[in-house]
């Protein structure tokens, strides 16, 4: 297991070299004077040598890549062009604003999906599975910034029961002291994550209520709460662990609408402008991080395939 | 809309995007110079906190006056640079584009010696350290710029401040100017002197552990260039740190209304007032809380969902001053019934599309006058303001326009030489050799350079197709480059739209040599206005001079060329005359395709008071009160 695990750190360690040389190098394809685009079009000879000398934009661009490596070797995810602060105090700032909104939307996405999906398989094409699926189409095919946009009008403005933006605080415990205003932006993104899990968590359900030791269990006498507990939820949890996995990079980055909408600074809309504005050490940046956690994400998935079914073996 | 308070100062802007906004103050209201401080109801109050909205996603961030381009935004300039550290003059005098001396440091300026010398006096004002504001405290702004140009993002080269030979402290409170010739004192005035913000002497130094120096200590580092180039590392070194600004022993010498108590990593800036502040209007709020936005969209639900959403200082702040994105420019009617006042603002500029005259294909065309006439009659200003700018649009037919109200304008600025018509457009390109295709490209069909021929550069067959990028995101853009596109191809010219980002906009409209890559560029719109600021002068010498660096389309005029340096030279008797002879051939040679100047909608609490006008997107919380309800 541990070699697996380094071995897969040194895979990752390739994977996010290989995205960075690939962003870096679309950046510089993109047509137009960058410091121009920094400085705006009025800007002096003077004032684009001094950006261009100052950020090393005159060196060859292997030059340039060479140098961000050398800094991100020294843990500097560089200096935002526009927002006079490095990547890294941005992130620092902004994750706690994710961690709060997008990291509670997926727990209790799965709170709630998991049972649910369950309850579907167990029930299936019974009213119950009908309403619970027609509901998850419903939400999964609306689009989350047209959700958002109804529960403020709703929720926010026509009764007032919440706040129309979340909280504004910049640390996680200003951010929970303030749990009114988590509700829309968290309930925009649970609704859609559940629509999504709940399906996974049914299908996946169904196939291993066919399975023959599930029968064997009932065969014999087991409780359905122990056939459910024992045999069911946890072989139905593989595939649902899959996507969990994978959704990890969404804390960083899947919050864009609901932190366009309900005002939240997050990592999500900071890297989005930054490629908007051409904030390439901000893009960079972000892209390094959203590049490690992916691949975080999908090991402790695999780490977690051995606890869920004790015959998967990694050599 | 926006304009006045987009997120960079026009063309530098142009790369946030954002709709824009605000209001701060550019009130103009409803009606032209309006605020909201006439007819309040109710009692004048001391205290309260008034919150404003910011520009989406453009947070302070930098508080050093000495600003360069990267972090030239209004956000950093309006509403918090010239909060704490107050400029020499004060630009926009409520509505109006002018100088407002009662606000400002420095009486009327003294022009003597044939322009050549400009003398100033400054009035008492004092720094929060108990210093007093003085001709040195200039001097000082002056030293920091000569050797640190290239970090000024208003430097034009030959500008300000080459064209100050020396200073010279009279006395303490009396500054002189020797400039290298003879300007128009207007022009000098509002362009020149518009760059100038005293600096505390308690600045002028190279560490943070090196002593505070008297103001009338002698050879401070200032004085050399070597040691003003220290200086400003010194402070743009200090001016990194955002999340010490409140705390800092730097920033904190302040010679504004206010002081900064807190700036939090996303945005949100707190001030109080001033208790050292010497200038008229001291301020009546308790705190002034500058509240930041991820997108029009959120500030727009915080503001409809009023203060029931929420107590102040959480989540959920009622928006004291805020704006209303164009998408819902339609919901006024529920903005006033939740109490909101709204103010039509219009910042001081006009609004073009940029034909670039050396593109290799397209430039021959736009070089013909009579073409550059029947692209305008095809620009439908009024019904573009009717049906895509939600009525908060001024129709632009001069550089020097008639909206807001301002002293600048002659009465042609209100006259459309080119008014809206296809048979025009059409009528202007049969006369001048093309076969006209309504529904298609025309093409020429008579070279050549006669009167009624397509003219130099244009060949046999060469078709009237453009491409025209604008920028995405911008719903009056959208509409009216769409109808724009339509309209055109009635009269036989094809426009591709290209609608892309500001960024993308900023970075390619470059001005250019024909032969080189970067002038493949044909129209370009910002979908913003330029804007007089800081340069408040409308004169043409930034934007259509040859070779100036607003001159991003490669005009070039010799007969213009002339009016504009008449308009920086000419002594101010006959200064207004130079003006309006540069603006009129201005606005009948097209430099540029004149459109509507978007405006933006303002919302004030109903119990806000004294948010004038500031023509120029200045704010003044000093001048805003609450009232209590009367009864």
């Amino acid at each position: 297991m541990t070699g697996y695990i380094l071995r897969r750190i040194g895979q990752a360690v390739i994977v996010v070299l290989g995205v960075t040389a690939v962003t870096f190098v679309l950046e510089h394809l993109i047509p137009g004077s960058l410091p121009r685009a920094i400085l705006g079009s009025r800007a002096s000879p003077a004032e684009i040598a001094a950006f261009s000398r100052a950020n090393g934009l005159g060196q060859p661009v292997i030059e340039q890549y060479a140098s961000f490596l050398g800094r991100l070797a020294r843990g500097d995810l560089g200096y935002s062009y526009r927002l006079n602060s490095s990547v890294d105090s941005l992130v620092a700032h902004q994750l706690p604003s994710d961690v709060a909104v997008v990291g509670t939307a997926l727990a209790l996405a799965l709170v709630i999906a998991i049972p649910l999906g369950v309850a579907q398989a167990l029930h299936r094409n019974r009213a119950l599975d009908h309403v619970a699926t027609s509901t998850a189409f419903a939400l999964y095919s609306m689009p989350s910034y047209w959700l958002a946009i109804l529960l403020i009008a709703g929720l926010s403005i026509a009764v007032h029961a919440f706040p129309a933006e979340a909280p504004q605080a910049v640390t996680v415990g200003g951010l929970v002291a303030d749990p009114r205003a988590l509700v829309l932006p968290v309930l925009t993104l649970t609704l859609v994550n559940v629509a999504l899990f709940s399906r996974y968590m049914r299908a996946s359900a169904i196939a291993t209520l066919a399975q023959d030791y599930v029968r064997v269990a009932r065969a014999k006498g087991l409780p359905t709460r122990l056939v459910l507990s024992r045999h069911v939820i946890r072989n139905s949890l593989l595939s649902v662990t899959t996507l969990v996995g994978l959704s990890f990079p969404a804390v960083l980055t899947s919050g864009l609408i609901v932190e366009y909408v309900f005002n939240v600074p997050g990592v999500g809309l900071t890297y989005y402008t930054a490629a908007v504005n051409a904030d390439y050490p901000v893009e960079l940046g972000i892209t390094v991080l959203v590049g490690i956690v992916t691949v975080l994400g999908n090991l402790v998935a695999d780490i977690a395939y051995v606890a869920l079914d004790p015959r998967v073996r990694y050599e | 809309m926006s304009a006045a308070r987009q997120g960079q100062h026009h063309p530098r802007l142009a790369a946030l995007a954002v709709i824009a906004v605000l209001t701060a103050l550019g009130l103009a209201a409803c009606a032209p110079g309006a605020g909201t401080g006439r007819a309040a109801a109710g009692t004048p109050a001391r205290g309260g906190t008034a919150y404003f909205a910011e520009q989406p996603l453009t947070p302070p961030t930098y508080i050093f006056p000495l600003v360069s381009g990267q972090y030239f935004t209004v956000t950093n300039t309006s509403d918090l640079q010239t909060l704490l550290y107050q400029p020499l003059y004060w630009y926009g005098d409520r509505g109006d584009p002018s100088v407002d001396y009662r606000q400002s440091i420095g009486d009327p300026p003294v022009y003597t010696q044939g322009n050549r010398v400009v003398t100033i006096t400054l009035k008492h004002y004092v720094w929060s350290d108990g210093e007093t504001v003085s001709a040195r405290d200039v001097g000082f702004w002056i030293n920091l710029l000569k050797a640190n140009k290239a970090e000024w993002a208003n430097y034009v080269p030959g500008g300000f401040p080459d064209n100050v030979l020396s200073w010279q402290a009279l006395a303490p409170s009396i500054i002189r100017l020797r400039l290298n010739a003879s300007y128009n004192p207007f022009w000098f005035t509002y362009n020149e002197l518009s760059q100038i913000t005293p600096l505390p002497i308690a600045w002028d130094r190279t560490s943070a552990s090196s002593p505070s120096p008297a103001p009338g200590a002698a050879r401070l580092p200032d004085t050399t260039a070597a040691g003003a180039r220290a200086v400003y590392a010194f402070l743009n070194g200090q001016a990194t740190r955002v999340a010490g600004y409140a705390s800092s022993p730097v920033w904190s010498v302040v010679d504004g209304p206010w002081r900064l108590t807190g700036l939090t990593s996303d945005g949100t800036a707190t001030f109080v007032p001033n208790p050292a502040y010497s200038g008229p209007s001291k301020p009546r709020l308790a705190k002034f809380v500058e509240l930041p936005f991820t997108s029009a969209a959120a500030e727009f639900s915080v503001l409809r969902a009023g203060q029931a959403s929420g107590g102040p200082g959480t989540s959920g702040q009622q928006i004291s001053v805020g704006y209303v994105p164009d998408n819902d420019l339609p919901q006024q009617p529920d903005l006033r019934a939740q109490g909101y006042q709204l103010v039509k603002e219009f910042p001081f500029g006009f609004d073009y599309i940029e034909p670039n005259f050396n593109n290799p294909k397209v430039g021959p065309v736009f070089r013909q006058l009579y073409f550059r006439q029947a692209f305008q009659h095809l620009v439908d200003q009024t019904g573009w303001i009717h049906a895509y700018y939600g009525g908060l649009g001024a129709a632009t037919y001069s550089p020097v326009p008639a909206s807001p109200a301002n002293p600048y304008s002659d009465a042609n600025a209100s006259v459309n030489p080119y008014p809206f018509s296809v048979p025009a457009a059409r009528s202007l390109l049969s006369a001048h050799g093309w076969k006209v295709v309504p529904g298609g490209a025309s093409t020429c069909s008579r070279p050549g350079t006669s009167a009624d021929e397509c003219g130099a550069g244009i060949k046999a067959g060469q078709p009237l197709d453009f491409t025209l990028m604008y920028p995405s995101g911008l719903p009056y853009t959208d509409g009216s480059m769409t109808d724009l596109q339509s309209v055109a191809r009635q009269a036989g010219i094809e426009i591709s739209l290209d609608e892309v980002t500001s960024t993308t906009i900023a970075s390619t409209i470059l001005s250019c040599a024909p032969a080189s890559a970067a002038c493949s560029w044909e129209l370009g719109n910002y979908g913003t206005a330029w804007f007089f600021e800081p340069d408040h002068y409308p004169s043409g010498d930034e934007m259509f001079q040859t070779g100036a660096l607003g001159n991003v389309n490669n005009y070039s005029n010799p007969a213009l060329d002339r009016l504009i340096a008449a308009t920086t030279t000419t002594p101010a008797k006959g200064a207004q005359a130079a003006l309006d002879a540069y603006a009129d051939q201005a606005r009948l040679q097209l430099p540029d395709f004149w459109q509507p100047s978007p405006g933006t909608l303002v919302t004030v609490s109903s119990n806000l008071h004294g948010v004038t006008p500031n023509a120029y997107g200045f704010i003044s919380p000093q001048d805003w009160y609450f009232t209590k309800a009367a009864g």
